[in-house]
This record gives structure tokens, C-alpha cells and sequence, in this order.
């Protein structure tokens, strides 16, 4: 579980703080979005969750660690793995296994050990036959998948993606959501999704929503969506399902069951002729 | 005028072992005043396509020219340059001047214009990408948000009044209401500048929103050119290609095949919206 109590973060020489007074707990095994405008504090906060950010007020504790605690932040850093945006710059080495073993190694574990992470974490991203490929011939999606390996190897209980899939074409980002949420589903890891496709939500237990540097909202996306006219006051807005789902609805149209995703939209659009 | 490739290819490191063609026999035409969307999967050939576009590569095999200047002419080359404005990917890593009015200016000053004509430029810019230049022109570039660097970017590039732009992922990484402005810009540069506007995009529903034309590159051939109406009706080739079709299109299909009456090409949601409501009356 990770526990953020009345965080405020303030980078160098910023007129105001990028994070204020933000409290939110995290609970084991949930997959949660937090959504944002550009500088609302996501990728701030993100970066407090495993102690890349120190908080300047206010803590942070992982399973019980603070991440104030520096003798903690190595035992942290396994539990909590971050996968940011840019896929460019986040590989190390030049081959690909190399590369998934960077982070056990540095953590000192047994080297038949790390061989048995690196193939298993390899197969959990379908990577398997590409483990003595050079990184920088890989394509946007699969450095992302390599770089989740690399998170893997070291068996973390919570998984960050900070804008993961916002530099993927269609394929890479399809490739990278359907593993996160494979990994969440069979393996229990909690995600944590920074994202500005408000798409990516709708598959999450709970939704956060910041605007300069606050929590201005959470809840279930059903609950989120509801309040697309305060979303947009936060320079956000709702899935296109939703935006089809009001104006059907405000054209006079009923639908049922509070659809999200595309399949459900057209069970309920069908429903609603069939009735007539 | 347009832009045209006649059997444009292009390979890299040709003359070694390590030789890459990214473009092959392309031939297609931009259209004056056109709003042209360019999609394809990674490593398709977009971006260099989009730099073939004013001569920042040039073709290995082929022409390219834009209003008959001919891209690998050194002299009518300068001259493309100046019409033809490109906005690379993420353009506000480019910012570098000490202040937003300096960077704007750029542009303009390298192609030799008196400072006094860089300067109303810059302003003329500035007020065009909604920032207010008694605000914003001494501020640091450094000091902005990520949606007003990538304005002042885009500003940049107006400065030197291209009568093409084509811009490389223009929405990538900002927000909802960012990607709403950038969006309404563009077609205001369109409507109100005369200016036409080729745009690489991975969101098919921007290009459904905008686009007029859409070429479809994979693996350095244009492989479908048409309306977005015509492109994305061809759901299953796209699929083969690692594409998809906007969000409208697989819901409408959907709906079609679970037998409601609806016509088989509507691309936005708008349209979706408006065809179901009809039905309903």
C-alpha cells in the first residue's frame, strides 16, 4: 500500500508548488488513473511514489517505509517501478536481456536467478525472442514492453506508467495497455496510469483527477463521467463513448446501464431501438 | 500550385552495407489549400516523408517539387524552404532564445528580413497561436507551460508565413483542451491564412475531424490515398497495416452488423450522433 499524507512539493526557484497538500493511499491490488491538464502535478506526483521526488512537506510510505527514509529508498524502488514516458531513454545497455537484468543486478541478486527473472519477465511482455536483439532496433512499443521487463525482473508490487503509451503509435500503445492490464489482472500488480487519454480510464477502479497541483476530484470513471462539464473546466473532458452517450441522450434517446466502453454503447444503443 | 512527388525514394547510408530504403516510389500530390492527414504504423516512412517536404532530405531517386521549384535545385530550394514550414515532434525541445519574442524571430531573421519586419512577424505570430504578445514576448520560453512552449513553437514557424505547414504529431503529449486548441488553430491558419496543412497523426479521430486527404504510408510506399471517408471504410486493409479506424466507425460498424440502419461511412462521432438521432424520429 502506498500512503501519501499532505504531500507539497515545490521544484527550485517555481512560483508556486507542483504539488499542494495532496493526500491519497493507494490500495494493494487496484488499478487506478490519475488524469490531469500539462502541469497539473501528475508526473510529480508520480515521481514521489518511489522517492525520485522528496516531498518538501508531508510524507510518503511504501508498505510502511518512508521514502524520507534513505537506508529505504533501494527496497522501495523494488516495490515501486515507474515506466515513463519517452522510450528513447530508458534502456541502458545496448542488448536487450542486458538490459531487463540491469535492475536485479544492481540489487546483488544471484546471477542463475537473475537468468530465470529476465526470461520470465521477457515472456510476461511476449519479448522472449527478441532477448539478444539490440535495443535501439526495437520499435516505440516494444522499448516500452522491454523497459516494463526491466520493471519485472524486480518483482514490484506497484507498477507507475507516467505517460507510457503517449509516444506509441496505435499498435505500441495497444501492445503496452493489453499487458498492464494482463499483468494486473493475473499477477495482482497495482498499477498506477498517468495519462491524458481519458480512453485509457475507463478500464480502472478508480479515477483521480488533478488541476494545479490538487486533487480536484476521485471516484469510479461511472462516477468521473458523470461531471464531464467540471472535467472540461479542468482541461479535460470524457471518453467519446460518454460525449455519444449525452447527446443521444439529450437528443431524447433512453439508454440504459450507464455505458462505457464501445461494446456496451452499442448493447445499449440496440436495446434502445428494439424497445421502439 | 501543389506540392508533388513523382517516384520519390529515399535511401539512407545508400552507398554502404548498412543501406535503408525508408521511401520507395512515391508519387502523390498535395494540394493547394488541402488539409492532407499522413498516417502509418512506426517506421513507416512518415518522417522522412515530412522532410522531404521542403528539401531537408532530398530525394535518392525522384523529384520532388513544390509550385514546380524543384527541391534539389540549391537556389529553388531556398525558395521552398520559405514557403514550406515543418513543425517536427515535440517542438518545444527547440525553444532555445532568451526570450519568446527572440524565438519567434528566428525564423524570419535567418531568411534575412530587416529586424523591424521580424519583429511585427513575430507579433502578427504570436497573436495568430492566441498568445498576447504584451504578455508573453519577454518572457523566458523556458518559464511556459508545456501547450504555450509548443505555441510559441508553432509560432515560429508562422513567422515565416509558409504557405504550407506540416506538422509531426502537433497533439502528441498535451491535454484535452490543448489538443483542442491546437486543433482549432489549424484549421483557422487554414480557413483564415490560406495556409494548407499536412498533418502526421496517430489518432485517427483528429484525422476523421480534419483531414480532407489521407495518405497512408507502410514501409515507404503510399499505399492508399483517398478521403478520410474512402480511407476508413477499408477497415480490415488498415487492420493489416497495424492501423485502426476512429472510435466512430468501429461503433457504427458494430451497430450495423447487429442490424440497425445506418449509413456505412460515418467517421465522427458527430455524425454518428446525428444519423441515430434521425433514426429515432
Amino acid at each position: 500500500m502506498i500512503q501519501i499524507s499532505d504531500v507539497t512539493f515545490s521544484y527550485e526557484d517555481a512560483p508556486s508548488p507542483a504539488l499542494s497538500h495532496v493526500s491519497l493511499e493507494i490500495r494493494d491490488g487496484e488499478m487506478i488513473a490519475v488524469v490531469g491538464h500539462n502541469g497539473s502535478g501528475k508526473s510529480t506526483l508520480a515521481k514521489c511514489l518511489n522517492g525520485l521526488l522528496l516531498p518538501t512537506e508531508g510524507t510518503v510510505s511504501v508498505n510502511g517505509m518512508l521514502t524520507s527514509d534513505e537506508s529505504s529508498l533501494l527496497s522501495i524502488r523494488q516495490h515501486v517501478g515507474i515506466v515513463f514516458q519517452n522510450p528513447d531513454n530508458q534502456l541502458v545497455t545496448t542488448i536487450v536481456e542486458e538490459d531487463v537484468a540491469f535492475g536485479p543486478e544492481n540489487l546483488g541478486i544471484p546471477s542463475d536467478e537473475i537468468r530465470k527473472r529476465v526470461d520470465s519477465s521477457l515472456a510476461e511482455v511476449g519479448m522472449s525472442s527478441y532477448a539478444l536483439h539490440s535495443s535501439s532496433t526495437l520499435s516505440g512499443g516494444q522499448k516500452q514492453r522491454i523497459a516494463i521487463a526491466g520493471m519485472l525482473a524486480m518483482q514490484p508490487d506497484v507498477l507507475v506508467l507516467d505517460e507510457a503509451t503517449a509516444m506509441l503509435d496505435p499498435q505500441g500503445h495497444r501492445e503496452v495497455i493489453d499487458i498492464v492490464e494482463r499483468l494486473h489482472r493475473e499477477k495482482g500488480i497495482t498499477i498506477v496510469m498517468i495519462t491524458q487519454h481519458m480512453e485509457e480510464t475507463i478500464g480502472c477502479d478508480r479515477i483521480v483527477v488533478m488541476g494545479g497541483g490538487q486533487i480536484r476530484m476521485q471516484g469510479t470513471p461511472r462516477e468521473i463521467f458523470r461531471r464531464g462539464s467540471e472535467l472540461q473546466d479542468l482541461g479535460l473532458d470524457v471518453p467519446e463513448t460518454v460525449w455519444l452517450r449525452n447527446t443521444l441522450t439529450s437528443g431524447g434517446m433512453h439508454l440504459e446501464g450507464d455505458p462505457l466502453t464501445i461494446e456496451e454503447t452499442a448493447e445499449a444503443i440496440c436495446r434502445s431501438f428494439l424497445k421502439k | 500550385m501543389s506540392i508533388v512527388f513523382e517516384k520519390v525514394s529515399h535511401c539512407y547510408l545508400a552507398e554502404s552495407s548498412l543501406a535503408f530504403k525508408a521511401l520507395s516510389s512515391v508519387s502523390l500530390t498535395i494540394e493547394e489549400g488541402s488539409f492532407t492527414g499522413i498516417i502509418g504504423h512506426t517506421g513507416s516512412g512518415k518522417s522522412t516523408f515530412l522532410q522531404h517536404l521542403n528539401g531537408l532530405l532530398l530525394p535518392t531517386e525522384g523529384t520532388v517539387t513544390v509550385d514546380g521549384l524543384d527541391t534539389r535545385n540549391k537556389a529553388q530550394c531556398r525558395q521552398v524552404r520559405s514557403r514550406v514550414g515543418i513543425v517536427f515532434q515535440y517542438p518545444e525541445y527547440q525553444l532555445f532564445e532568451e526570450s519568446v519574442i527572440r524565438d519567434v524571430m528566428f525564423g524570419p531573421k535567418n531568411m534575412g528580413l530587416s529586424e523591424e519586419e521580424c519583429r511585427s512577424r513575430a507579433v502578427t505570430a504570436l497573436e495568430q497561436v492566441g498568445l498576447d504578445p504584451e504578455h508573453f514576448s519577454e518572457l523566458s520560453p523556458f518559464d511556459l507551460s508545456g501547450g504555450e512552449k509548443r505555441r510559441v513553437a508553432l509560432a515560429g514557424v508562422l513567422a515565416m508565413k509558409p504557405k504550407y505547414l506540416a506538422l509531426d504529431e502537433p497533439m502528441a503529449g498535451l491535454d484535452p483542451r490543448g489538443r483542442k486548441e491546437i486543433m482549432a488553430l489549424l484549421e483557422r491558419f487554414r480557413k483564415d491564412l490560406g495556409c494548407t496543412v499536412i498533418m502526421v497523426s496517430h489518432s485517427m479521430d483528429d484525422i476523421a475531424r480534419c483531414a480532407d486527404r489521407v495518405i497512408v504510408l507502410d514501409r515507404g510506399s503510399a499505399v492508399m490515398q483517398g478521403t478520410p471517408r474512402e480511407i476508413f471504410s477499408r477497415e480490415e486493409e488498415l487492420k493489416d497495416l497495424s492501423l485502426s479506424v476512429p472510435q466512430a466507425v468501429t461503433l457504427s460498424h458494430m451497430l450495423i452488423r447487429k442490424g440497425l440502419s445506418l449509413p456505412s461511412d460515418l467517421i465522427t462521432a458527430d455524425e454518428l450522433a446525428s444519423a441515430l438521432l434521425r433514426e429515432v424520429k
